[in-house]
């Protein structure tokens, strides 16, 4: 099938913060919503000055739908730098150049019953996993969810998963909600009280975190499908900057584009 | 009133026929078959490749890019599929769109060049090659061949000798005075030329006080060299003989005018690919509404057009 990308001007339909510093921006496009997958991002770009220069890569956070036609989807954010300050500044009704939906997503394809998907955000990183846990719901899935944060005001969408009737466990550094500790923690004693579940870990989050799932996936003898960040130029796959090391299937490494192989990796692949 | 003929956006260089002079840089268009879900690459003067070695490159390892106000660096690497995989795999495809396909190739001796140039001589679908000249070679003691006059005659001799295609010879800005480097290329029998390649740069990450690149330094590209890119055009328009392709920050149809009055018969355009990723389509275009609205007939008549006076 032919890759269908566009590059369109979509005035801002609304934009709020859901915790300090974290955003959530609502865009119009039935053509980039009715064709994007889970994984997928899009390439942002914040006005039409020269600084920053750069669009900037935004996972698609979820669909927006009205009688099951897909109208727009939206964008989780948390600001971070320049680019995401003057992000957070747009507001309804101004536009911004979005060229998507681009890259990799997740694979669902194998996804039968009798399997577990576990699905694991850290921090901004839930920012995909909406769209995934929505997508696995219609296929009849009941994915268990864990999401990790810094604090409870930055446990973001949980009561978006909760309205898919999913319970997601819930960690806190700080302890403030759920137990405390890091996510992996979690998850680890989870796989480790479900020896021989028969699943696969879809995950996305700070590099550390995805390190840590990986291994755990590996000791567990389940695949893992990780989302990865890196810094993008064009997200098309032509400018070659925003590579990750990825084994050979023989031997040795090959660089691989987070923006077209990915984002979505084989955790067993990556090499950290 | 009656509506005026179409301009003529067609433009020569030397041997080698563009429909416009609007050409996609190497190392931002990648193989071309990136941005074909965005556009009919049938519409573009021209696109240069991802520059080709005979080998697979790999590349260097990340973070390989980083933003600098109104520019970028990038250290890539040179990473490519190689000559045949691109023979094999991309040119059949690209070949279907009727566009100038340059293939940019590169070594690291003179001698991967002669090999790149006898190998595409004669390939269908090939409208040119452009030498990339920026690279160190490595039994000159790790010199970059385009900062010596003599290196850049030997090698574009070299290549000249191998190939009936035209040659465009890719230069670097990073030497002293670029039209020296310009005339060792054209006496060696160079079509024209590219100007210019990347500014050498660098970038520090304050909180952690690391390069921002892996590679440490890399090369700059994007607005912000568009200035130096103008007076090098200007300059050597000056003192070579044979067409120049005007390439570096070029964003708006104004840029790509400003770079054809300084004496440029085409451009190229780079880093703008990246932030706005259908501009190639738009500057031809805007370009040739341009030309209507100055009542100009023929996109040649602003080549070299500046006054001076």
């Amino acid at each position: 099938m032919e890759k269908r990308i566009y590059h369109l001007s979509l005035p801002l339909r609304k934009q709020n913060s859901i915790a300090p510093g974290y955003w959530l921006l609502s865009l119009k496009s039935a053509q980039i919503a009715s064709v994007a997958t889970p994984g997928q991002f899009v390439m942002l770009k914040i006005g039409k000055s020269f600084d920053p220069l750069l669009p900037r890569p935004m996972s698609i956070h979820s669909i927006i739908k009205e009688d099951n036609h897909r109208l727009g989807f939206t964008i989780l954010y948390k600001v971070v730098g320049k680019g995401t300050r003057l992000l957070a500044e747009k507001r309804s009704g101004e536009s911004l150049a979005i060229v998507g939906p681009l890259g990799t997503g997740f694979n669902l394809n194998h996804i039968a019953s009798g399997y577990e998907p576990i699905v694991v955000g850290g921090g901004i990183g839930i920012a995909p996993l909406l769209f995934l846990a929505h997508e696995l719901v219609e296929k009849g899935q009941t994915p268990t969810v864990f999401l990790g944060a810094n604090s409870q005001e930055e446990l973001l969408a949980l009561d978006e998963f909760e309205s898919l009737r999913l319970t997601p466990k819930v960690s806190t550094e700080d302890g403030s909600k759920g137990v405390k500790g890091m996510v992996t923690d979690l998850l680890a004693s989870y796989l480790d009280d479900s020896k021989g579940s028969q699943g696969e870990i879809f995950a996305c989050g700070p590099a550390p975190m995805l390190k840590k799932v990986a291994s755990l996936a590996k000791s567990y003898g389940l695949k893992s499908q990780l989302s990865l960040e890196q810094r993008m130029a064009c997200g098309l796959g032509a400018c070659l900057g925003c590579v990750v090391k990825i084994r050979n299937k023989n031997s040795g490494h090959s660089y691989q584009r987070v923006c077209t192989e990915g984002p979505v990796f084989n955790g067993e692949d990556i090499i950290w | 009133m009656v509506a005026r003929a179409s301009p003529s956006l067609s433009v020569e260089l030397n041997g080698l026929k563009l429909k416009n002079p609007i050409i996609a840089a190497s190392g931002t268009f990648g193989y071309g078959l990136e941005y074909a879900p965005l556009g009919d690459l049938g519409k573009l003067g021209g696109m240069v490749t991802k520059g080709l070695s005979m080998w697979e490159e790999k590349g260097n390892p990340p973070p390989r890019i980083c933003e600098t106000p109104a520019g970028m660096l990038n250290s890539i690497g040179l990473e490519n599929i190689g000559m045949e995989n691109f023979i094999s795999q991309k040119l059949p495809q690209l070949i279907q769109y009727d566009t100038a396909i340059i293939v940019n190739i590169w070594g690291r001796e003179i001698d991967d060049y002669i090999k790149a140039a006898e190998r595409l001589d004669g390939v269908n679908g090939v409208a040119a090659l452009e030498v990339n000249i920026s690279c160190p070679n490595i039994k000159k003691g790790g010199i970059t061949f385009g900062t010596d006059p003599s290196v850049t005659f030997e090698l574009v001799q070299a290549v000249r000798g191998k190939t009936s295609l035209p040659l465009l010879v890719k230069l670097t800005p990073n030497v002293t005075d670029i039209t020296l480097i310009a005339r060792s290329a054209e006496d060696a029998g160079a079509n024209a030329l590219s100007l210019i390649n990347t500014l050498l740069g660098m970038e520090i990450d304050v909180s952690t006080r690391r390069p921002s690149l892996a590679n440490i330094t890399g090369g700059l590209s994007g607005p912000a060299i568009r200035p130096v890119a103008l007076r090098m055009v200007y300059q050597t328009a000056k003192k070579v003989n044979i067409p120049i392709v005007g390439v570096g920050g070029i964003s708006s149809v104004a840029d790509v005018i400003k770079f054809m009055l300084a004496g440029a018969s085409a451009v190229q355009i780079g880093t703008a690919n990246f932030f706005d990723p259908t501009i190639c389509w738009r500057l031809v275009n805007e370009l040739e509404e341009y030309l209507r609205n100055e009542n100009i007939s023929d996109v040649n008549q602003l080549v070299g057009a500046l006054r001076e006076e």
